[in-house]
């Protein structure tokens, strides 16, 4: 059986620097697949429009960088079992970078939003790999 | 299209060096004004006040060097070939100068602008060394009067790294048949773009039509009155200076981060006493830096320092005496975790670029200025940046206020512009991350386990 698990979160990016948003860890003997990626911009309590740039990257790690804060995944079925993977908040540092699997610019104007088309579009995060959510806002 | 102001006040740089030697074509000077290690600033801002060099040429010198003028740091890798305008003004007292032109009747100038790499120590290349372009310079049409003079040279683009500058040197190459004396006049307000115009209070530049883009604060801290909220801070100022008086109290730590304030604060002193006097008047304390994001290191760097002050009478002698001065600063890094001083950024003096209000006093000015931070390292996410506002000084009246003006709403204001609502600030090129701070962005992450 598969079970689905989110982590949804605000994070306070520094301006001109890459910080790891959020990061999930795969345990040692589970492999994981990232299915969904959404990030918009600010925290939805502006009063005027935005004007900057983000760049966006997803990346799988060997080593996870330093701070960031523990997050209890969230499982879409209530009725399912608590996630196995460990997942943190940032912002936090980038660790050892395996593979950098997406990158995109956007303006604060555009939203992120990634879906798998299907089951072989899904990103597979190795068991004990880490996947890290990468931005770099410009202001 | 950029132009670059000639000014008074000493450039220096937190890394490397700047040139020490004339690095013209024409070779070393015969008797120059200001020694070739001297480096004045040239930035994007007007002066404020003419000033000029005087050269007493031999009959034969030939080699006329009056100083050489420095960019900020630059914040690009490529410099393109463009035909630049060079404008300055000078004066000479005597026709057979041939002043500042480079022959007898001559119509060009000499001209040597080149980009340095402070880090190396080492000329990168030349934009041009040589004599100008066209017909446009000449020689003052009257004696002993301030004439204008305005022209144009080819310069060559040139491949750059960031953080170097860029260098002109004043050198005239002219034939003087009789002894004379000839002034170079920059640092004024006033720009005329073209040659042998009567003029008191010249802006002299050299311009590209090419926008260039200097390294300028990317990471700005700006004062507030609201108290920091973070523990473990210091008790007492941590200056080898030796206070006189205080506005805070000593144990006063007030906040500073990356947004602006809203409403102007002021630390004002009701000056009790005369004659030289190290007065504090108060702390500000970053928020937590996040070491994880930006390193464990703050850099060696020219941080910015900019603020807001009035000094109600000209006999106080505040920020500093005069124009072109120092003002004391004392920055450190501060450890939360175990209530300590982990390092200075600088307990000393500013560079030279600080101004006492020009007239009576009375006036909310704004002033800002440079120092060069030393690097800190082993920093933890448990560490701030702290600010001391000091100033070093000697009034010669009792009766006046000084206030340092803070926690306003408008950083930009030109140096020594009026401003009521200054957002006063130390700033740095480095990119530093503070814990609570940056802007936000809202995630959603949804993965598979099986």
């Amino acid at each position: 059986m598969t079970n689905v698990y989110t982590v949804a979160t605000t994070v306070k990016c520094p301006p001109g620097l890459d910080c790891v948003v959020a990061q999930i860890t795969s345990p040692a003997n589970t492999e994981i697949k990232i299915k969904k990626i959404r990030i918009t911009p600010t925290d939805g309590t502006d009063t005027t429009v935005n004007d900057f740039h983000r760049n966006i990257k997803l990346l799988t790690e060997s080593a996870a960088g330093t701070g960031g804060t523990a997050y209890t995944p969230i499982d879409i079925d209530d009725n399912n079992t608590a996630a196995v993977s460990t997942v943190k908040t940032g912002p936090m540092g980038i660790g050892t970078i395996s593979a950098t699997i997406d990158q995109i610019s956007l303006h604060s104007g555009t939203d992120f939003f990634w879906q798998a088309a299907d089951e072989d579009d899904k990103i597979v995060i190795k068991p004990g790999e880490i996947f890290g959510l990468v931005v770099n806002s410009s202001t | 299209m950029t132009k670059l102001y000639h000014h008074d006040p000493l450039r220096t740089v937190a890394v490397g060096s700047l040139p020490t030697t004339s690095q013209s074509a024409l070779g070393a000077p015969t008797s120059p004004v200001d020694a070739v290690t001297v480096n004045r600033a040239m930035d994007t801002d007007k002066g404020r006040l003419q000033i000029s060099k005087s050269l007493s040429a031999t009959s034969g010198n030939t080699k006329q060097y009056f100083t050489r003028f420095v960019s900020p740091g630059l914040n690009q890798t490529s410099i393109a070939a463009n035909t630049w305008n060079f404008a300055f003004a000078c004066n000479t007292n005597i026709a057979t100068s041939n002043f500042p032109v480079t022959a007898d009747l001559g119509t060009q100038v000499h001209v040597t602008v080149y980009v340095w790499r402070p880090s190396t120590g080492a000329k990168v290349a030349d934009i041009f060394d040589g004599t100008s372009s066209g017909t446009t310079f000449a020689e003052p049409s009257a004696l002993s009067t301030i004439k204008s003079e305005f022209g144009t040279f080819t310069g060559s683009a040139v491949t750059c790294q960031i953080g170097d500058v860029i260098c002109q040197e004043i050198y005239f190459s002219c034939a003087p048949t009789q002894a004379a004396t000839n002034l170079y006049y920059y640092d004024g307000t006033t720009e005329t773009n073209n040659t042998n115009t009567t003029v008191t209070n010249h802006a002299s530049y050299i311009e590209t039509p090419e926008t260039l883009s200097f390294v300028t604060s990317q990471t700005k801290l700006y004062f507030h009155a609201a108290n920091s909220g973070l523990s473990n801070l210091p008790t007492t100022e941590q200056s080898t200076l030796t206070k006189t008086n205080n506005v805070d109290a000593l144990t006063v730590n007030r906040s500073m981060d990356t947004v602006k304030g809203s409403a102007v604060a002021s630390l004002s002193f009701n000056l009790i006493a005369t004659g030289a006097q190290n007065n504090y008047y108060g702390r500000f304390v970053s928020p937590l830096l996040l070491t994880d994001v930006f390193g464990t290191t703050i850099n060696a760097n020219t941080w910015d320092y900019c603020f807001g002050f009035n000094e109600s009478g000209s006999a106080d002698n505040f920020p500093c005496t005069g124009a072109n001065q120092s003002v004391y600063v004392n920055c450190y890094v501060w450890e939360t975790a175990n209530g300590t001083k982990l390092g200075t950024i600088l307990d000393g003096n500013s560079d030279n670029n600080f101004d006492e209000d020009p007239g009576t006093g009375g006036n909310n000015l704004f002033d800002r200025g440079t120092f060069k931070g030393a690097a800190v390292s082993s920093i933890t996410n448990t560490c701030v940046i702290v600010m001391e506002i000091w100033f070093v000084v000697s009034p010669t009246t009792t009766a006046d206020v000084d206030a340092f003006k803070y926690d306003g709403t408008v950083d930009t204001t030109a140096d020594m512009g009026t401003q009521a609502s200054p957002a006063s600030f130390i700033g740095t090129p480095q990119r530093l991350a503070f814990s609570g701070f940056g802007t936000p962005q809202t995630v959603l992450i949804e993965w598979e386990e099986a």
